[in-house]
């Protein structure tokens, strides 16, 4: 076996056999190897030692692709979440909280409110509920509230808080005697009413007072 | 002659670029494509154990900095050239522990006679014999010439040596090859 003297159409034969030549070439190479039985003798050993080369064992792809270090991106993606996550957890508990607050002062409000308008008729009526000591919701005017008693009173008149705007509402605690004095379902009346006071900024338009009844008028 | 272009190569660089933006599947597609080839490669060049380990390793080492590929080769180059890398330093490593005999030109009988026993005068053993026998630089060229079909400036960057030595040495071993054969 000798070689033949076209060193380049040599050089081009391993291309020819891994189908690394252009159309171009191919025709040029085949064109020689037709007329060449040196080249014709270098393909055919080119090809057999081709054949003739070891079989690896087969790769597992998927094992050799979980050994693979991780994605940058995905990694960058993966650690900026889990930068983020926590304070926007902490927004969301937040305007949750904030959203929460909201809900149980405008209940409270709205139950203060609609208890003071349950409660004024008794109190115009005269009849005392808690009478030494007493949280009142009166109406504005101070006639109404009884000094001495305990008297959550409101006047007829105002049947509607928004209906009533000229005539202004006026919370009144009346404080004339002991807590001592007084019995546990009183006691327990006090409390009730006590949770009932608006502790939130009213959201409503109309203000809320409180005024001090100190015997001699309220303030 | 040679045509510098492998049709893979343009969708080796969208592969690569789809893995640099978070497609986790084109690192599958890569490596489906050029696991065998490296597998091949290993054993062509004599590793006989571990051929997947060393093939994982190539990998991990490649897509660990896939970010240096700059594409002025192919990434199939560009793998040879990690995996070749890689068994050189597991050769030294297991010289320095002498639990490994280096394969030598004159080793070949020996590694022929206990890889293929009585299938020695079989025309596709006497021609990988024939391949074995090289030294192991020719071995390497020819193997990457022949076997792979790389060009010789893909071949010089793998091997780290000059495109115009790559074929001299390619030449030699189809010389030796041949001289082999008609014996």
């Amino acid at each position: 076996m000798i070689d033949c003297i076209d060193a380049g159409i040599r050089d081009a034969l391993p291309d020819l056999i891994h189908g690394r030549v252009s159309d171009l070439d191919r025709a040029t190479l085949s064109a020689h190897i037709e007329s060449c039985a040196d080249c014709r003798a270098e393909l055919e050993l080119l090809e057999r030692v081709r054949a003739s080369a070891l079989w690896p064992p087969r790769i597992d792809v998927s094992r050799v692709v979980a050994a693979l270090p991780p994605n940058p991106v995905s990694a960058d993606l993966l650690a900026a979440t889990r930068a983020r996550g926590r304070p926007a957890t902490r927004l969301v508990w937040k305007w949750a909280a904030a959203a929460a607050l909201l809900v149980t002062g405008s209940l409270t409000f709205a139950s203060a409110r609609r208890q003071s308008d349950l409660t004024a008729p008794a109190s115009s009526s005269g009849v005392s509920t808690v009478p030494p000591v007493a949280v009142a919701v009166a109406a504005a005017s101070p006639a109404v509230a009884t000094s001495g008693s305990a008297a959550v009173a409101q006047s007829p008149s105002v049947v509607s808080p928004r209906a009533a705007a000229p005539a202004r509402h006026v919370a009144a605690l009346s404080l004339t005697g002991g807590v001592q004095d007084l019995t546990d379902d009183q006691i327990k009346a006090l409390l009730d009413q006590l949770d009932s006071v608006e502790g939130i900024p009213s959201a409503e338009p109309e203000a809320v007072s409180i005024g001090v009844d100190d015997g001699e008028g309220m303030q | 002659m040679t045509s510098e272009t492998r049709d893979g190569d343009e969708s080796d660089r969208h592969l690569i670029a789809r893995w640099g933006a978070g497609d986790s599947r084109a690192a599958s597609l890569l490596v489906g494509r050029h696991a065998d080839a490296l597998a091949r490669f290993a054993v062509s060049s004599g590793e006989r154990e571990e051929v997947e380990e060393l093939v994982q390793d190539t990998f991990v080492r490649a897509f660990g900095s896939l970010d240096s590929f700059r594409g002025d080769s192919s990434l199939r180059t560009w793998l040879f050239t990690i995996e070749r890398r890689l068994m050189l330093d597991r050769r030294r490593a297991e010289r320095r522990q002498r639990a490994m005999v280096s394969i030598e030109p004159s080793d070949a009988v020996t590694e022929y006679d206990a890889l293929d026993g009585v299938l020695a005068e079989e025309a596709e053993t006497r021609v990988r014999l024939a391949v074995t026998s090289l030294s192991p630089t020719q071995r390497e060229v020819f193997t990457l010439r022949a076997e792979q079909g790389l060009s010789y400036r893909e071949i010089a960057e793998v091997v780290g040596t000059t495109e115009g030595a790559a074929r001299v040495h390619y030449h030699n071993a189809m010389r030796a090859v041949k001289e082999f054969l008609n014996d």
